[in-house]
Order: C-alpha cells, then structure tokens, then sequence
C-alpha cells in the first residue's frame, strides 16, 4: 500500500525513529480501519437482507453478491470485497427505505389475489347458466324451429 | 343439454371450494423454520465415507447445507475433531480448536453443497470429524450455535514415510 507522503528527511538518532514509528503507526492504522470499517458494512448488509427477506422482499440477487463478496476475501482480494460490499449495501440501504411502501404494495397485492378468488364462486353461479345458455343457443343457430300438432304430426 | 338447478348447485360447490383453498393458499403463512446440515461422500452422495485416512493426507468430503428459517441467514461450516463420546450435543458445540470453516449467506428454501478438503495430522482410532451449523445473530453481530451437527468416526494412521 503507498501512502503518498513523498519523500522524508530523516534527522539522525531518536528523532529518525520517531519518524519510523509514526510511519507504522499510520501504516497499521490504514490497514486496520478498511478491515473493521467492512467488517461493519458486511454485518449491516447481513442485517438489512435478514430484514428485507423476512418481509418477502426477493434478495436473491444481493445473497450471491454478498456470497461473492465472501469469495473475495476468502481469497484476499479485500479491495474488490470492500467495493463490492459497498455497492450492495447502498443498494440494500435503499431498498430498506422503500420498505413501508413494498410492504403496503405486497398486502395490496395479496388482497386483491384473495378477494379476487373469492369474487368468483358468485360470479359463476350468476353468469354461468347465462353463458351456458348463450353457448347453447349459438350452437342450434341453424336450427329450425317448426310448429307441430298437438298429436304429433307434421304439418 | 340444458343446465338445471342441481348441476349448477354442484358446479358451484366445486368452483367454491377450489377458490377458498387457492385463496387460504395465497395469504403467506409463518414457515416452520429450521436449518439443516448433512455429510455427504466425496461425489456428493450419501454414503462412501473414507473410515480410514493417513494422517496428512487430504480428506474430500460435502457437506449440504439448508436454510428455512424464512429469510436469509448467514451460515458457518466448522470442522471439529472429536473422539468418540466426545461430540457436540443439541445445546454445546464441541470443546475443540476448529480444523476448517466455511461461511457460507442463504436466502430462503436454498440449499448448497460445499466441498470440503481438509488434512489430519493427529493420528488416532475412533476420531470423530464433527461438522457443527452456526448461524450469524446480525443483531449482536456473534455466530451462534445452531444445534445442528454431523460426525463421522475416522481412524487415522501414520502415513508410509
């Protein structure tokens, strides 16, 4: 990792050293914070998908790119991870906001299917027999119809 | 043919009755929510189990995890070497340094089959390979023990130098 301070005049003796151990410090400082800072991110996304799941919300996509992102640290490309992770937690964030309102559409959704369902058993019983009846009387369009006597016999 | 009352009735009563369980179907309902885990051999398949390994030696191995708890969970694979009578119970994991793990996140109903390979050096009879399920508590950010878990009994010996 370059830490982009250019170059250093170093004085001789303890000062030389001081200078080194800040250095270090800063050094381990920058290596340590990205770690926790993502180890934070991974479990907020974790937490937003549990919620978003147990609400219904389809994750499927954000579990493979969190399961990417564990890839990438399993094989130390924690930068990529770390980029990765932050897309998709932006994402979730987002989508978290929008949850009130998915929640609504969702049972919205749910009660129109049910009350849709149970509107039909009424609707068949009042328009079955007519549509049957349509459908019969199409079907003997070419019909004749013709007066018979009352014994049977043509006309 | 003409349509009279009672075939209407009956007609009636079937549509109803498909209706009403099509809609009792479609209000979503509270799963019961359990996690599993299982030790397949090394295609993949229940059973060909190695019994005997050398001590170092790689050892192949899948283990099949599920998740139905009703939404996504974030799920760790850890290996354990037992003996025999010492293995995890429903409530404690084993008492033992993990060997391998894997982390694994699910969303629900999913399941996933991960290759395991993993080397022994401890030569002994009777050793149990436990592959013990935990689960990521989000809200206090620890793993936790799921009480679900696998062993086999292996015995390892010295490999031929």
């Amino acid at each position: 990792m370059r830490a982009g301070c250019g170059e250093l005049a170093f004085k001789p003796g303890r000062e030389q050293q001081r200078v080194k151990l800040t250095i270090a410090a800063l050094l381990s400082l920058m290596l340590a914070v990205p770690v926790a800072f993502c180890q934070g991110d991974l479990l907020e996304a974790l937490r937003l998908l549990e919620r978003l799941s147990g609400e219904g919300v389809d994750v499927s996509a954000y579990v493979e790119q969190l399961n990417r992102v564990l890839e990438l640290y399993r094989v130390n490309r924690s930068v990529e991870a770390n980029a990765l992770l932050v897309q998709v937690l932006n994402q979730l964030r987002e989508l978290d906001s929008q949850l009130p309102t998915i929640r609504l559409y969702r049972w919205l959704r749910i009660g129109t299917s049910v009350a849709a369902l149970l509107m039909i058993p009424p609707l068949f019983y009042y328009f079955f027999p007519r549509a049957y009846a349509l459908v019969w009387a199409y079907s003997k369009r070419n019909w004749l119809v013709r007066e018979v006597s009352k014994r049977g016999s043509r006309r | 043919m003409v349509l009279d009352d009672e075939v209407l009735a009956v007609l009636t009563a079937i549509v109803t009755v498909a209706c009403v369980v099509a809609a009792a179907l479609s209000i979503p309902r509270q799963v019961e929510p359990f996690l599993a885990i299982g030790l397949l051999g090394e295609k993949g398949k229940i059973g060909d189990y190695p019994t005997r390994i050398l001590a170092g030696e790689p050892v192949k191995l899948h283990v099949f995890v599920m998740n139905n708890l009703g939404r996504a969970a974030a799920l760790k694979v850890v290996a354990k070497l037992g003996s025999r009578g010492n293995i995890p119970t429903n409530s404690t994991p084993l008492n033992a340094t993990p060997i391998w793990e894997y982390t694994i996140i699910l969303n629900h109903g999913q399941n996933v089959t991960i290759p395991v390979q993993l080397t022994i050096d401890k030569v002994g009879m009777n050793l149990a390979l436990v592959f013990e399920l935990w689960a990521l508590n989000t809200t206090s950010g620890t793993w936790v023990y799921t009480g679900r878990w696998n062993h086999l009994y292996i015995n390892v010996t010295k490999g031929v130098p």
